[in-house]
């Protein structure tokens, strides 16, 4: 793909059933782009039931920055995948706070031996369902994982878009 | 103690330098990590508003005392299209770009004094400061 050829990757590699995206550069527009299209198709070819996203190396986290982030999880909630995000700093997560961003819905843990337990911990989504792309609708995992995540996935969603405009 | 630090910002990368100038500048005037991660998060929302309503601006952060203690202080300028509705752009969920807001009231809740002044077709100016 040579429109991103200059922009910097996120680490990705796939673990036990799960993709582990390690961001340790700074989400600007280009990069969050490049990271949605990886992550997302490295989540459609190899069927992962789960991503974590490991956000320990990010030193400040703005507002759009973690809208974007958020989106991204809106669609691989909608992809029938599970995220977790990883790692969060205390200052990072001061700044999101005091700034009131919507945190509900969110997945977090503390570290990766803590977000492999809590993947652990949900029920498995069938992989070989999974593998076309289309959304989990059919199994109980997938219906019940859409409808709790649908109210915050389907503005953001349509607002990453819309911003590209 | 360095002294103040003055930037254009015209490009996301100006942008993103500004930011970790500015977590670096806050720890050498003695804020803790938190803070100074919070005071770069209220320079990027700044930062960000300038690009995207003003095209380019300009940036310092420097440091202020008064009786009790020390702390910094940033000011951040643009001569952009200037905000109609000072009032309503301090309200929480007020977006004047159908998105996600100028993020104001959030850079508020971040430092601990907050100045907006605007005047629609001019510009806007915002003075900030936090204690340490």
């Amino acid at each position: 793909m040579p429109l991103f050829d200059n922009i910097p990757r996120v680490a990705m590699q796939v673990s036990r059933d799960v993709v582990v995206a390690s961001i340790q550069v700074d989400l600007d527009d280009e990069v969050l782009n490049r990271f949605r299209e990886d992550l997302l198709g490295r989540v459609h070819e190899t069927g992962s039931r789960a991503v974590i996203l490991d956000v320990s190396g990010v030193d400040t986290m703005d507002c759009d920055e973690f809208a974007a982030l958020r989106s991204i999880i809106s669609m691989i909630t909608i992809m029938g995948s599970q995220s977790v995000l990883v790692g969060l700093q205390p200052g990072v997560v001061s700044a999101l706070i005091e700034m009131d961003v919507d945190v509900a819905g969110l997945q977090t843990a503390i570290d990766l031996d803590a977000a492999f337990e809590l993947i652990q911990m949900t029920p498995a989504v069938e992989p070989e369902a999974e593998a076309d792309g289309l959304p989990e609708v059919d199994s109980d995992v997938g219906q019940v994982e859409i409808a709790e995540a649908g109210e915050a996935a389907i503005p953001d969603a349509g607002r990453l878009f819309g911003d590209e405009s | 103690m360095s002294a103040e630090l003055r930037r254009k910002i015209s490009s996301e990368m100006d942008l993103r330098r500004v930011v970790l100038e500015s977590t670096r500048y806050s720890q050498e005037a003695g804020f803790d990590e938190a803070p100074s991660r919070m005071i770069a998060t209220a320079v990027s929302e700044l930062g960000r508003n300038i690009l995207k309503y003003a095209g380019s601006g300009e940036f310092l952060l420097r440091h202020v005392k008064r009786p009790s203690g020390r702390g910094i202080e940033m000011q951040v300028s643009d001569h952009g299209p200037g905000i109609n509705d000072t009032e309503q752009a301090m309200q929480d969920n007020f977006s004047s770009g159908g998105t996600l807001g100028l993020g104001l009231p959030g850079v508020k809740r971040l430092m601990d004094e907050f100045t907006l002044e605007s005047s629609p077709g001019k510009g806007t100016r915002i003075t900030a400061r936090k204690w340490i």
